[in-house]
């Protein structure tokens, strides 16, 4: 009827809106359920099918077999580190950035905009050739190398919280006789907590799914982190176990998906305010 | 800055910054120059490589391996990230806007969650799940469409609707946070002038975010551009050449052939295209900048 036509094109459009987004959940979530249904098939292949009987084996066997135990090890003896060196450089360093006006500051403030936004394959080569000329063909190396590609974000972030702080803190704080260490742990990192725990977790997760890095430079199998095990188990062998690496998947998966839903609320803010203010 | 106090110890608390960031760019300089010589990883010329001036610039724009590399990262980059991430987080942005639909959380994180893969999960997945035997056929199947490996049949297709699957969910998080900023009273007042859906989008969203599209194209642009282990991966830049990227001919040339001088001078050049794009992208912040303020 003419009159509720408007009422129509709105409930028709909302079906068209529902179906698309079906369409898109469906395809989006489809890989999810082969990799879930293959690591608890005792028998999984590439195909897609239903498991006729079920097991956690594979997920035993991730943690239990000594060369994969050892690259859950490494990965987070890499991410830890490379996230804690990261921290301990950028608590210090922010402090004068945001406190302290000095003569090119502004441009050094963009150089790390920049160094942040340029793909890591560009600076690969130049990190390799120092990684080969230092010695640091190990996992000392790969922790350098991916502070020194985190340290501009972490930064950047951690200045934009110290800046909201009001100097009459600090002030108050000198008045009673603290030093600047004091100030800064006591006074500063207690309010800029959650943007240290930000750019601790973003660099932990950062360092965690990165492949390429420690794929160029670690060539010794008991160096590897998760990622050069996965990739070099179903990119060099004839036969693929898949049961077993899609439970290594899932295993090497979980942390990367939990920080982000842990972190949220302020994850978002924190990325897209990758530009500097003021 | 406390009036009075001394600033000996901000700068010590510089020192290790600057070293960290200084050695990055020192790394890249050493690069340049060493994208003038013939060094390789093995032989003579590892431990006495020549100066070989502009040879190695002069190869890269004349070889069909660098060209098609070329050819082929263009076309990647702009259907997966262009075509592909920016125009559907758009769209599932003022879909999921919608205040009628309902389980949004759901559609959500299934966008959400290939995002948050690491990379080689993500390719680990997709070589099953686009192989012969594969889900995706199971998919497509009442489609009428015949099972086929769709990675080595269709491999530039294949990796760009991976990566479209993997990297959409970036551009709707920004997209989403963009509308939310838009006021109420605009919709409504479209609404009142009888705007359907596509007019809103139009006419009220689109020019509102139109600079964060822009700058959100130039970022994903300039991520894409240079992405390597999705692609690696999956395909490892075959079968032949057909998926290989920029960055993974430099990785072969560089560690499988090891020409480090004839790998520098592409890792110089790739620098080169993303500081380029990057003048773009810091204008356009600069822009939106002004346009917030």
């Amino acid at each position: 009827m003419w009159f509720n036509r408007g009422l129509n094109r709105e409930k028709i459009s909302l079906v068209i809106n529902y179906v698309l987004l079906s369409i898109i959940a469906i395809f989006w979530l489809s890989p999810f359920t082969w990799l879930i249904l293959t690591s608890i098939d005792p028998h999984g292949t590439s195909a897609f099918k239903l498991p006729e009987n079920t097991t956690l084996e594979h997920y035993f066997l991730v943690f239990a077999g000594s060369s994969s135990a050892r690259w859950v090890l490494n990965s987070v003896l890499i991410s830890a580190g490379s996230a804690t060196m990261v921290l301990a450089v950028i608590i210090f360093a922010a402090y004068p950035f945001s406190r302290m006006q000095f003569r090119g500051k502004n441009v050094i403030l963009w150089g790390l905009v920049l160094i942040r936004i340029i793909p890591l394959s560009a600076f690969l080569l130049p990190l390799f050739l120092f990684c080969v000329r230092f010695g640091l063909l190990n996992p000392m190396g790969v922790i350098v190398a991916l502070s020194m590609l985190n340290i501009p974000f972490g930064l950047l972030l951690i200045k934009n919280f110290y800046d909201t702080i009001p100097l009459t803190y600090e002030e108050a704080a000198w008045v009673d006789g603290a030093g600047i260490m004091k100030t800064i742990f006591k006074v500063l990192l207690p309010i800029a907590a959650p943007g240290a725990v930000v750019v601790w977790f973003m660099t932990f997760t950062g360092a965690w799914n990165e492949f390429m890095l420690p794929f160029v430079l670690l060539r010794n199998p008991d160096f590897w982190p998760m990622s050069v095990g996965l990739y070099n188990s179903f990119g060099l062998h004839g036969s693929v176990n898949f049961g077993f690496l899609s439970a290594f998947s899932i295993v090497y998966a979980v942390p990367s998906v939990l920080v982000f839903f842990l972190l949220r609320k302020n994850l978002v803010s924190g990325l897209s305010g990758a530009g500097i203010k003021g | 800055m406390v009036v009075g106090v001394s600033k000996r110890p901000l700068i010590v608390m510089l020192i290790p910054f600057f070293l960290f960031v200084a050695l990055l760019i020192l790394c890249v300089f050493w690069t340049l120059g060493i994208s003038f010589t013939d060094k390789a990883l093995l032989g003579l010329a590892a431990i006495h490589p020549k100066f070989v001036g502009f040879k190695n610039y002069l190869r890269l724009i004349t070889h069909p391996d660098f060209l098609n590399s070329m050819k082929v990262t263009v076309i990647f980059t702009f259907s997966s990230a262009i075509v592909g991430q920016c125009i559907l987080g758009l769209l599932l942005a003022v879909a999921l806007k919608n205040k009628k639909i309902r389980l949004k959380p759901i559609y959500e994180i299934a966008i959400l969650l290939g995002w948050l893969l690491p990379d080689m999960v993500a390719a680990f997945m997709w070589g099953a799940f686009a192989s012969g035997s594969g889900f995706l056929n199971v998919v497509l199947a009442p489609l009428g469409i015949k099972p086929v490996n769709w990675i080595t049949t269709k491999p530039l297709i294949t990796v760009i609707i991976a990566n479209i699957w993997k990297g959409t969910a970036w551009s709707y998080l920004l997209f989403a946070a963009a509308l939310d900023t838009i006021p109420r009273e605009l919709f409504e007042a479209a609404d009142v002038d009888g705007a359907s859906a596509l007019q809103r989008l139009f006419y009220v969203s689109i020019p509102i975010l139109l600079p964060t599209i822009l700058v959100n194209i130039l970022l994903v642009t300039i991520w894409t551009f240079g992405y390597f282990s999705l692609i690696y991966g999956m395909t490892g830049g075959g079968p032949g050449h057909s998926t290989e990227v920029i960055s993974i001919l430099m990785y072969k040339e560089a560690f499988d052939s090891f020409h480090i001088g004839y790998g520098s001078a592409i890792s110089i050049s790739m620098t080169i295209m993303v500081g380029f794009m990057s003048i773009f992208y810091f204008w356009g912040q600069r822009r939106t900048e002004d346009v917030v303020q």
